[in-house]
C-alpha cells in the first residue's frame, strides 16, 4: 500500500515539476517567480546535500576502521586528509589561503595530475596488444583512429596536409553524426523517464521501488 | 643452447613488452620537453570560433567564464582557461562573470586572476567578478541564468553583489553576451539547456579531448559558436593571442606521442597477423 507521504511527495513533485515546464513557454511575472523560488531551493538543497555527502562519507569510513574491515588503513589517510583540509579551511577561512594552497598545489594536484597523466601510458600498451584488425570493422575502427591521431597532432599536417583532411572526415561524417544520433536518442530517453517521473510511474526517485 | 637462450630472450622481451612501451612512451615524451622542434601548430576553426567572437566583443559586453577545473583535468583545460581570460582582459570594456561549478574550481580561478596580474589590471567589481562556487549542477546553472541576484548574494571574496558596479548591469542570462565554459564533464550540457535554449545566449566550450565528441555535434549544428579542443586547443588559442605558453609547448611531445602510438598498432597488428598465420600452419 502506498503511504500518504509518498503521495504527498509525488503530488508535489508533480506540482513543481509542471510549474517548471509551463513557465519556460509562458510568460507570466507570478509564476516566474515561483519558479525562481523553487530553483533557488533547488540550489540550497544541493549545497546541503554536499554537507550531507561529506557527513556520509565520514561515518562510513569510521565504521571500515572500527570494524578493521578490508583496506582499513587507507580509511586512516582519507579521515586524515579531510580532516587537514577542513582545519585549514575553518582556521585561514579561505581556500585559496597559502595554507591550503600549498596543501593542494604540493599534494592533490601532483597525484590527480599524475593519475591522469598515467593514461597515456595505458593508450601506448592498449595501442600494442588491444588494437587488432580481427575483422574489417575492426580494421576500420583502426584505420579512423590512426587518421583522427594524425589530425589531433601537429605532426599530421607536417608529414601530408592530405591526414588532417581525411581525419576531419571521418571527425565530422561518423564522429558528429553518430554523437548526434546517441545525443537524440539520450533526449529522447530522458523526456519518457521525465515523464514517467511527472507522472508518478517511476518509483525510485522518491524511494519505495523495492514495494 | 643457443634456440633456448633464443627462446627465453624473446619470451623475456614479449613479457616485459609494457616496460619497453613504456620507456619508450617516457623517452618520446620527454625529449621535445627538454629540446622543442618546433612543430607549426595548424589553427582549426573550432579554435578560430572562440577567437573571433571574443576579438569582435565589444565595450560593455559580458562574458561568462564557466569553469569546472580541478587537479585531474587541469593539464588539459586550465592552459586553455588561461589563454582565453588573457584575451578578454586584453578587451577595453569587456565584463567579465566568473563562475564555478566544481568544489575545487575557484582555486584555479584565483589562481589564473593572480597568474594574469589580473587584480592590477583590472578593477574588481568594475570590469570583473568572481561569483565562485554555485552548488546543484544545472539547477545552479539555471539560477544563475535566471536570475543571479535572487540566487547568490556576495561573490567569492564576500563583497555584496548589489555593491558591485558591474553586478547592477547583470541580472540574468539576457545580459550575458557569450559563456564559454571550461570543463570535462556534462555541465557543458547545462549551459546550452540555460542559456541557449531559453535565452539564445550564444556559448562555447573549452573541453578535454574525451568530451569532444560530444560537443563536434552541437557545433556542426550551430549551437555552439567555437570548442577549445583539449591541449591542442590551448596550443592554438596560446598561438593566436601571441602568448606561447606550457600548451604550446607540450605540442611536440604531443606529437612524437602519437606517432609512437601509431608504430605501436602496427608493430602490434603485424606480430598478431605473423602469429595468426604461424598457427594455421
Amino acid at each position: 500500500m502506498v503511504s500518504i507521504w509518498r503521495r504527498a511527495a509525488e503530488v508535489i513533485l508533480f506540482i513543481v515539476a509542471v510549474t517548471m515546464l509551463v513557465d519556460f513557454v509562458v510568460e507570466m511575472d507570478m509564476l516566474q517567480n515561483v519558479a525562481t523560488d523553487l530553483n533557488r531551493w533547488a540550489t540550497i538543497i544541493a549545497a546541503f546535500a554536499l554537507g550531507l555527502g561529506a557527513y556520509s562519507l565520514l561515518t562510513r569510513h569510521i565504521r571500515i576502521i572500527s570494524r578493521k574491515s578490508e583496506g582499513w588503513p587507507y580509511s586512516i589517510a582519507m579521515i586524515g586528509t579531510m580532516t587537514v583540509f577542513l582545519l585549514t579551511g575553518f582556521i585561514t577561512r579561505s581556500i585559496t589561503s597559502d595554507q591550503y594552497n600549498w596543501i593542494y598545489s604540493t599534494i592533490i594536484q601532483p597525484i590527480s595530475s599524475t593519475m591522469y597523466g598515467m593514461n597515456a601510458f595505458f593508450i601506448a600498451s592498449a595501442s600494442y596488444r588491444a588494437f587488432r584488425a580481427r575483422n574489417w570493422e575492426a580494421a576500420l575502427l583502426l584505420v579512423a583512429a590512426i587518421f583522427i591521431m594524425l589530425k589531433n597532432a601537429p605532426i599530421g599536417g607536417v608529414i601530408s596536409p592530405t591526414l588532417p583532411a581525411i581525419g576531419k572526415v571521418f571527425w565530422d561524417l561518423a564522429g558528429a553524426t553518430g554523437m548526434r544520433g546517441i545525443l537524440i536518442g539520450i533526449g529522447i530517453g530522458t523526456l519518457a523517464l521525465s515523464l514517467r517521473i511527472i507522472l508518478a510511474q517511476e518509483k525510485t526517485p522518491l524511494g519505495g521501488a523495492e514495494e | 643452447m643457443r634456440s633456448e637462450q633464443k627462446l627465453s630472450l624473446s619470451k623475456s622481451l614479449g613479457r616485459a613488452y609494457r616496460q619497453i612501451i613504456y620507456l619508450l612512451l617516457f623517452i618520446s615524451l620527454s625529449i621535445p620537453l627538454i629540446k622543442p622542434i618546433g612543430l607549426p601548430v595548424p589553427i582549426h576553426e573550432t579554435t578560430l570560433g572562440v577567437y573571433n567572437t571574443i576579438e569582435a566583443l565589444e565595450p560593455g559586453d559580458v562574458v561568462v567564464m564557466a569553469s569546472n577545473i580541478g587537479a585531474a583535468i587541469a593539464s588539459e583545460v586550465y592552459p586553455q582557461y588561461i589563454a582565453v581570460l588573457e584575451h578578454v582582459l586584453r578587451k577595453d570594456g569587456v565584463k567579465i562573470l566568473l563562475v564555478d561549478h566544481s568544489t575545487e574550481a575557484p582555486i584555479w580561478t584565483e589562481k589564473a586572476l593572480e597568474e594574469l596580474n589580473a587584480y592590477e589590471r583590472k578593477s574588481y567589481g568594475e570590469d570583473f567578478v568572481h561569483i565562485g562556487f554555485i552548488p546543484g549542477g544545472e539547477s545552479g546553472i539555471a539560477g544563475i541564468c535566471r536570475d543571479i541576484h535572487s540566487l547568490i548574494q556576495v561573490d567569492y571574496h564576500g563583497y555584496s553583489l548589489s555593491e558591485l558596479p558591474m553586478m547592477a548591469e547583470i541580472r540574468d542570462a539576457t545580459d550575458f553576451t557569450i559563456v564559454i565554459d571550461f570543463s570535462a564533464s556534462a555541465d557543458t550540457q547545462f549551459w546550452l539547456n540555460q542559456a541557449y535554449a531559453p535565452y539564445g545566449t550564444r556559448v562555447a566550450f573549452g573541453l578535454t579531448a574525451v568530451k569532444v565528441p560530444d560537443a563536434v555535434a552541437y557545433y556542426t549544428a550551430g549551437q555552439i559558436f567555437g570548442i577549445i579542443e583539449s591541449l591542442k586547443g590551448a596550443a592554438e588559442y596560446e598561438i593566436l593571442i601571441k602568448r606561447p605558453g606550457i600548451a604550446a609547448k607540450g605540442m611536440d611531445a604531443q606529437s612524437i606521442a602519437h606517432l609512437l602510438y601509431i608504430g605501436l598498432i602496427v608493430v602490434g597488428n603485424i606480430i598478431f597477423f605473423v602469429s595468426k598465420t604461424q598457427r594455421k600452419r
